[in-house]
């Protein structure tokens, strides 16, 4: 099959008075439909990553070099333009939710259709009605009851917003879904109700998904092939029939010194 | 499943009012902005037409003439000296107050809430009205400016440092309870040096404001510079008074900075070492006794003041009803002013904000900071010289005091807008980015929201202070019940002083209440 992303010796550096080499030589293809877990531990380049591909590296003045194909089309020299498409795509989710807590859900999951909606109606918020039934609907596929729809987000809990977060991204029709962290500021309870999602997502319409997770436990239970970063370089790629359960945490995150 | 029960419901409108909410909402504004509008005979057109005049002034007054600067500088000292002493009485005046009005101190409601709404109603007179009531009871001369200041400063030291108070973390005084200490041991070991930085913060912020007061209060013979301005004015001597101006803006930018280095160091929690803390109390000291006895403040005046304060509610306790209508419609005109002027000078203020920002607004920072000082440069012009400037340009009436309230509070709203800008959270704004949204549309879903809310309590909240200002500008002229207050001290009719304070006072305490709930409804969403 086809890859949906191509990535070829990617680099990230953060300038600085020390600049911080985040990934070197990174190079990683997968395949549509594929349900990729990133693990590594904190500072490995988890987020660096995800971030590279649609580019929000660039909020933090990274220097990006390599080539990043998505869907054959060079994400790294893509005009704005080309770039707000491309975003438009990927849904992007964050580990700490990132919902605009003084709009209400409905309007939070609506924003992820900015991207095809004239600038005069988004001016007013005047979504098509066909959009705010089907950002009813996919706030219901992930949890949250249509009497809540209209609440500000901010009077939610960290799992219910991480479930806005999802839903956002859905608006978008992603055709790859990439997630940093978006169970680790959660219990373990909801983070397996939230992990339980991207998996039915990924299963029921095959969207290609890829997540960082840093929990092993997580790591192993959900991944179906699973990449290892460390401090910046891949060293680990298998599917998960591959692996040795045994061996798998050591040789991603090294051995466990101290106690 | 999620526990959705367990927060709350927000109460929520019928959709019906809400699609018809929208269009009230703004036709109602709509009528509101003309009925003020026209209350205080706004015209952008007359503003176009005279802005050409303000300039030829301008040019008039160029270059200055700082040739009587010898007779400047007693007055301009004299002026620092009333600021001095009346912030000092102000705080002596204020402790109590405090003390009296805190829940943490009384236990019982029937002392702290006359001392609350003691301290509602000395805070509802404005500034300039404080100085021509003392100018009626003690005569012409600094001592009555003395006198107003100290009763200004003691209102705003006591109902700031009574929030903070309020506001305190009631943890240590449990812990300090805890140890068996007694009540006084409380005050002092968990009450006091949780409340004193926010004290001394208030106390200097109190003495920048009393600077600018006092270089305009000669305007109503209180003493300081402001009487050589008003002499200069009405000899139509436009270098003089470009010279009184400029020494008034570098003295209050001088006192600024340094109140606010001392004060960010309080805010940040620097500790001064010993002997700095003793030398900074001994200036303070100096400088109170100097100001005391250049002015010939001394307990016998001081003694004497009290029984000038009683023939001053005398003389006013006859309030001259025949004027009670015209009150009220010079404080409608008041309100008017206020509103056109805060609300100009909010649009004004708005791109100022962002420009002054230093945050995800993408404005090179060189930029920024040159965009802070704005702000700042503004706030050192007090409104009553730019309503003095502005009359001399259109001539009396309502539009000056609009102008000068809408220039004068870019200063503040300016400064607190970047503040609100550069507390914004980016990471709503990488999420919406993250969808393929333009530039715009990351604007109106991921920063708007954010900032709006407090952009329109920060807008209330100057609204409550102009309302104070709307109210004296027309002692120099400029329109509103103050005008009513000059023609009283014209006629010597003090039962008109009388009536105006009548009206002034319930309608600036009603606008605190509901400014007050509004503001806290904004933030807390
Ligand atoms: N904005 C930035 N500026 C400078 N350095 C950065 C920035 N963001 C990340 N880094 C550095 O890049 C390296 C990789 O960071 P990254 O956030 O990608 O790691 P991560 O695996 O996601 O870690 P975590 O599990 O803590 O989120 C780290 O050394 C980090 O310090
Ligand atoms: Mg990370």
């Amino acid at each position: 099959m086809k890859n949906i992303l191509s990535i070829k010796n990617l680099s990230v550096v953060y300038p600085g008075v020390r600049p911080v080499t985040a990934l070197e030589n990174v190079n990683l293809d997968v395949s549509a439909g594929e349900f990729v877990v990133v693990a590594g531990v904190s500072g490995s380049g988890k987020s660096t990553l995800l971030r590279a591909i649609n580019r929000l590296t660039e909020n933090d003045r990274a220097r990006v070099t390599g080539s990043i194909a998505f869907e054959g089309k060079d994400v790294l020299k893509a005009s704005r333009r080309e770039l707000r498409e491309l975003r438009s795509y990927i849904g992007f989710i964050f580990q700490e939710y990132n919902v605009v807590e003084r709009l209400p859900i409905s309007t939070n999951a609506l924003t992820g259709t900015l991207a095809t909606l004239g600038t005069w109606r988004s001016l007013w918020a005047r979504f098509p009605k066909d959009r705010r039934e089907s950002a009813h609907r996919a706030l219901e596929r992930v949890g949250i009851p249509l009497p809540r729809h209209s609440d500000r987000a901010g009077r939610l809990s960290g799992g219910q917003k991480q479930r806005v977060g999802i839903a956002r991204a859905l608006m978008q029709k992603p055709r790859l879904i990439l997630a940093d962290e978006p169970v680790a500021s959660l219990d373990p309870i909801t983070a397996n109700l939230v992990m339980n999602i991207f998996k039915k997502i990924n299963e029921e319409e095959s969207i290609t998904t890829i997540i960082n997770l840093h929990d092993p436990v997580l790591t192993f239970k959900y991944g179906k092939r699973i990449v290892g970063l460390k401090q910046g370089r891949i060293i680990y790629d298998k599917p998960i029939a591959a692996i040795n359960r045994e061996t798998f945490e050591e040789d991603i995150y090294g051995t466990v010194d101290g106690d | 499943m999620a526990p959705w029960t367990e927060i709350s419901q927000p109460r929520q409108l019928p959709t019906w009012l809400k699609s018809f909410s929208w269009p009230f909402t703004i036709v109602a504004l709509l009528l509101l902005y003309a009925w003020a509008m026209a209350g205080v005979e706004f015209n952008p057109l007359l503003i176009f037409q005279y802005g050409g005049k303000f300039f030829e002034l301008m040019g008039r007054m160029w270059p200055p003439d700082f040739s009587p600067l010898p007779h400047y500088w007693r007055p301009l000292f004299q002026t620092l000296q009333m600021a001095i002493l009346g912030t000092f009485f102000g705080t002596l005046m204020a402790l109590p107050l405090v003390v009296f009005g805190s829940q943490l101190v009384v236990r019982s409601a029937w002392v702290y809430w006359p001392v609350r709404l003691l301290m509602n109603v000395l805070r509802t007179i404005p500034d300039l009205l404080y100085a021509v009531l003392f100018v009626v009871a003690m005569g012409f001369g600094p001592i009555a400016g003395v006198g107003a200041l100290s009763f200004f400063a003691c209102a705003i030291i006591a109902k700031l440092t009574s929030e903070s108070a309020d506001n305190i973390n009631p943890k240590p005084i449990e812990a300090i309870e805890a140890t068996g200490a007694n009540k006084l041991q409380v005050i002092r070991y968990a009450v006091i040096p949780q409340i004193l930085p926010a004290f001394l913060d208030h106390t200097l912020y109190v003495f920048e404001l009393n600077v600018r007061i006092a270089t305009v209060m000669g305007y109503v013979g209180a003493g300081g510079i402001g009487a050589q301005l008003t002499t200069a004015l009405e000899w139509r001597n436009y270098p003089q008074v470009m010279a009184i101006v400029l020494m008034i803006f570098a003295t209050v930018l001088l006192i600024d900075l340094i109140a606010n280095r001392i004060r960010d160091a309080l805010v940040h929690g620097v500790i001064f070492p010993r002997a700095l803390r003793w030398l900074g109390l001994g200036v303070v000291a100096g400088l109170i006794l100097w100001s005391a006895s250049s002015l010939e403040v001394n307990l016998d005046r001081l003694i004497a003041g009290v029984g000038y304060f009683n023939n001053l509610v005398g003389a006013m306790r006859d309030p001259n009803f025949e004027y009670f209508e015209l009150a009220v419609q010079r404080m409608i005109q008041s309100l008017q002013i206020a509103l056109v002027g805060t609300t100009i000078s909010f649009l004004l203020s708005v791109p100022v904000g962002f420009l002054a920002a230093r945050s995800h607004t993408g404005v090179p920072i060189p930029l920024a900071l040159v965009f802070k000082q704005v702000p700042n440069t503004i706030r050192a012009f007090p409104e009553l010289i730019l309503a003095i400037f502005f009359i001399a340009t259109f001539g009396p009436g309502a539009l000056p005091g609009v102008l000068a309230i809408a220039i004068h509070s870019i200063g503040m709203l300016g400064k607190f807008n970047a503040e609100i800008v550069e507390k914004i959270r980016k990471e709503p704004v990488e999420a919406i980015q993250a969808t393929g949204a333009s530039r715009l549309q990351v604007f109106r879903y991921a920063i708007l929201p954010q900032v709006l809310p407090e952009f329109l309590a920060l807008f209330i909240y100057r609204l409550e202070i102009n309302v104070r200002a709307a109210s004296v500008l027309g002692i120099v002229g400029a329109g509103g019940i103050g005008s009513l207050i000059v023609e009283a001290q014209g006629l010597r009719d003090w039962g008109i002083v009388g009536v105006c304070l009548m009206v002034i006072i319930p309608v600036v305490m009603v606008i605190d209440f509901f400014s007050a709930r509004v503001r806290k409804r904004l933030i807390e969403g």
